[in-house]
């Protein structure tokens, strides 16, 4: 079978020793920095990226990934733990992880959340590989016209699936690609919106863009008031979940399983979403809905599956399309295309190694995660008692060191600085940042192949419906547009998010 | 008027309107070419455009909503964003001439006051061990090119 020998290649790459070493420590910087306080995946992600500039593509791919679910899985722990989601698609966990930590079962959540995420993550991995080499062949037939039109279909599919007002998330995303323009035209060489700077003519880093509207944005955003965290007081007494819990727990691990690997391929808030839904699906199958919110072990089990699930399947379409669906995975996107290899479905046959490499070590990562996760839960409970005041000066420094990296030029500090406050006046007039960086990052793309469809339709703009799956992929983006404006949709998105 | 100016949607619309004009007026001179060969002033102007309309369409529903809807809100926090950007201003400028050690210890010392239950001894501490680990970290082992101290060249 193909997947079978696709896989073991896969495995050749992701077991060499170095490999394996990246990936752990990939994993072990996620999970240090995702328990942090105020620091979220995509931040995490950020910072860390100039890491792994100087390592060849896979060794780093792998790394950032690492980086990526250890943040995830350090956010959840700090959920059950303190009751203070680290990222968005954890804030389910609080409702019945912290009532079980309150309880005395906080090593029982841990424990459920681990193995869930574990099972999840192998069965997002496998599906991964299933799926990536269809979705691959269908895309290799694509030209310019249809490129356009998929990128428009995933950035308008993010906004509907992404909380929050539509108008300024469309906004949000036009900003990005505007962003993404300045520096040198392709086509034509002019320079764009540099105003005679020499560094920006190579356009903006992606990085400097993330750590201001992400790093710096989130810490000026903690400093406005005083954090009030709760110290942690609970002692983790017995990690051993017994039969009981065995048996409610399996069924809701599968369920949330199942629905976080196909909710995660559909652009936007992956994660967030299937966490969401598993919760609310396992209280509606559930017998005992009455439970929910007091420290049901379902209520952690499904939702840390279905997010960990999706994490792997978000890698989907940002691997196989070039299209990715997630601020998080944008950036790997961004990470790749500086190692000078373009995500999209050539990268399966241009890069073999790097493809199923990648694949083979998110499962690696996941047996990682659970091996640094369960028996060093008492250092992590230590770190949970940091207080920011002592953590941000070191975020700032190891932000400002990162940018200055990327060029060894203070120039793209202060470039940062101006992102810093741009983002921090966004978030006051509650734009979210993601489809920003989206956009941002998919700009010059979208561009290109819009100007190359119209140079080869000679300028008939209705190239793009009269080619039929562009036609198709711009209808379905229409009707997803029309879905938004609906309102009974839109009562039943706004009540998605709210989740209870 | 200042019930309208503290509406979210309302700021949000000058906002765009902003960014929509920067991009406009400064991408004036840019070449908008044909259909079929775009010039690079193209999607900038066409861009640039759907911004300002989505500007004006959330000014009009802020305007229309002003009684009821969201108002910017918590504390801005102007004193944070003083001290932290300009403690990275300051090492950016500084760090030819002083050297990484202590453009290092300066930006922490700075951007330490900026949290409300700062205490001065713990920002010290902080500020001699986070210079001395990570100048270590990033100079001398990872090798990044910044001088260390005002006479290393």
């Amino acid at each position: 079978m193909e997947l079978l020998s696709n896989l073991a290649l896969g495995f050749g790459v992701a077991l060499t020793p170095a490999n394996i070493a990246y990936c752990f420590a990939g994993a072990l910087l996620g999970t240090l920095i995702g328990i942090l306080p105020g620091l979220g995946p995509v931040a995490t992600v950020a910072m860390l990226l100039p890491v792994t500039y100087a390592l060849e593509p896979t060794s780093a791919l792998i790394m950032l990934a690492g980086i990526y679910y250890g943040a995830q899985y350090g956010g959840s722990t700090t959920a059950i733990l303190v009751n203070l989601p680290g990222e968005a698609s954890s804030v389910v966990t609080c409702l019945d992880g912290y009532q079980m930590a309150r309880q005395g079962r906080a090593g029982q959540a841990l424990t459920v959340a681990a193995i869930g995420s574990l099972v999840a993550g192998c069965f997002g991995t496998l599906m991964l590989a299933a799926s990536a080499t269809a979705l691959a062949s269908v895309a290799l037939s694509f030209g310019a016209a249809e490129y356009f039109s998929l990128m428009l279909l995933g950035l308008i599919a993010a906004v509907v699936l992404a909380s929050g007002s539509v108008v300024k998330a469309i906004a949000m995303i036009v900003t990005g690609v505007l962003l993404g323009i300045v520096g040198t035209d392709i086509n034509s060489g002019v320079e764009r919106y540099t105003f005679g700077i020499f560094e920006l003519s190579d356009g903006v880093d992606f990085v400097v863009v993330a750590m201001g509207v992400f790093g710096l944005t989130e810490v000026l955003k903690n400093l406005e008031r005083v954090s009030s965290r709760d110290l942690v007081t609970t002692e983790i007494t017995s990690l051993r979940l017994d039969r009981e819990d065995v048996r409610r727990a399996a069924p809701a691990i599968a369920r949330g399983t199942l629905l976080g690997s196909v909710l995660g391929i559909l652009p936007g808030g992956g994660a967030l979403l299937s966490s969401f839904a598993a919760y609310t699906l396992e209280k509606r199958v559930s017998r005992r809905p009455q439970e929910f919110g007091k420290g049901a072990i379902e209520g952690v089990a499904a939702p840390e599956s279905a997010n960990n699930a999706a994490a792997q399947s978000s890698f989907v379409p940002m691997l196989t399309l070039g299209v990715p669906a997630n601020a998080t995975t944008a950036l790997l996107m961004g990470a790749m295309m500086i190692h000078n290899v373009q995500p999209g479905p050539k990268v399966m046959d241009s890069n073999p190694e790097l493809f199923w490499g990648l694949i083979a070590s998110m499962w690696i990562g996941n047996v990682i995660l659970v091996i640094l996760n369960l028996p060093l839960i008492g250092i992590w409970v230590k770190m949970l008692k940091i207080p920011y005041r002592v953590l941000y000066p070191a975020i700032v420094v190891f932000v400002t060191v990162g940018v200055f990296s990327i060029q060894n030029s203070t120039f793209l500090i202060y470039v940062m600085l101006f992102f810093a406050v741009f983002g921090y006046v966004l978030s006051k007039l509650s734009f979210e940042a993601a489809p920003l960086l989206l956009g941002f990052v998919l700009g010059p793309l979208l561009e290109s192949n819009f100007r190359r469809a119209m140079l080869i339709s000679a300028g008939d703009a209705t190239a793009f419906l009269t080619r039929p799956v562009s036609a198709a992929l711009l209808l379905t983006a229409l009707f997803l547009l029309v879905l938004l404006v609906s309102p009974s949709f839109r009562r039943r998105r706004e009540e998605a998010f709210q989740g209870e | 008027m200042s019930k309208l100016l503290k509406n979210t949607d309302v700021l949000s619309g000058l906002f765009l309107l902003a960014i929509a004009a920067f991009f406009l007026i400064g991408g004036r001179n840019y070449e908008i070419g044909t259909l079929e060969e775009m010039g690079p002033g193209f999607v900038p102007l066409l861009l640039g455009s759907v911004l300002a309309a989505l500007g004006v369409v959330l000014l009009v529903q802020g305007a229309a909503t002003q009684a009821t809807g969201l108002t910017v809100s918590g504390n801005w926090a102007i004193g944070p964003m003083i001290l932290i950007l300009g403690a990275i201003a300051l090492f950016a400028f500084t760090l030819r001439h002083i050297g990484y050690v202590a453009a290092c210890a300066m930006v922490v010392a700075i951007s330490g006051l900026a949290a409300p239950d700062r205490r001065m001894r713990e920002i010290l501490i902080e500020a001699v061990l986070l210079a001395a680990i990570s100048a270590l970290v990033f100079v001398e082992a990872i090798g990044m090119p910044m001088p260390l101290f005002p006479w290393s060249n």
